[in-house]
């Protein structure tokens, strides 16, 4: 996606798909202009008085990352080791939870296997750190969380 | 005819030939002033069977330009 602003006519153009060819436009507000391709899918926004609708003075794209998303971004191995030794948690001990072998728990510390359900982990780690606190104890469900690639996980969740 | 970048750029990427600006802004079969003044011409292009909007400052400079399909449900109703 791309954005185009003329400082001089105040007018903004974001593409939203590049490759496809344009068609014709509909005004979908005054001064806000939708443009489509032959099949009719949206293909760019064109924005007149653009500054009186975003802060032209700070044009940048960002991504907003969704919850999910940002949850398995943010749980890489360092992250996990940390979790796994604050719990108080050796490898072999968070593998049982989990039902993965102690080697793929080692992978993902060491960043060589990808953690592949980031969000599933972090549930994982909150419950197991809520067993820890509370003495109680709590089923961890391990089978959910796989590493790929991986006999034993495999096995678990069949 | 005078341009603003935008212009130059929004008919090259939409395929807006000058020519058919200049005959939309010389023979409108439609014009509207904006509230910030600005000038909405509107034309029918026969080469793309679309009617064409160009929008004009008031000293006569080609702001933009777009195949309007509002315009053309517009004049149907």
């Amino acid at each position: 996606m791309r954005y185009f602003y003329d400082r001089d006519s105040d007018s903004l153009y974001l593409t939203l798909a590049e490759r496809r060819k344009y068609e014709d436009s509909v005004e979908a507000a005054p001064g806000v202009v939708l443009d489509f391709d032959a099949a009719g899918r949206l293909i760019g926004i064109d924005l007149e008085h653009a500054s009186r609708i975003v802060d032209t003075g700070n044009l940048q794209l960002h991504e907003e990352t969704s919850r999910s998303a940002a949850s398995s971004a943010k749980l890489d191995g360092s992250r996990l080791k940390r979790e796994r030794e604050a719990i108080g948690l050796t490898q072999a001990q968070l593998g049982r939870e989990l039902s993965v072998s102690p080697n793929t728990i080692a992978r993902w510390e060491r960043g060589e296997l990808r953690i592949e359900h980031g969000r599933m982990l972090d549930l994982a780690l909150e419950a197991l750190r809520a067993r820890m606190a509370g003495g109680k104890p709590q089923r961890v469900a391990g089978h959910v969380v796989r590493a790929a690639g991986s006999r034993r996980s495999k096995k678990s969740s069949e | 005819m005078r341009t603003t970048e935008y212009f130059e750029k929004k008919i090259r990427d939409r395929g807006i030939r000058r020519e058919w600006c200049q005959r939309t802004v010389d023979e409108p079969v439609a014009t509207e002033i904006q509230d910030d003044g600005r000038i909405r011409h509107w034309a029918y292009v026969e080469e793309a069977e679309h009617f064409l909007r160009v929008i004009t400052e008031p000293d006569g400079t080609f702001v933009n330009a777009f195949f309007d399909r509002t315009f053309e449900r517009r004049r149907t109703r």
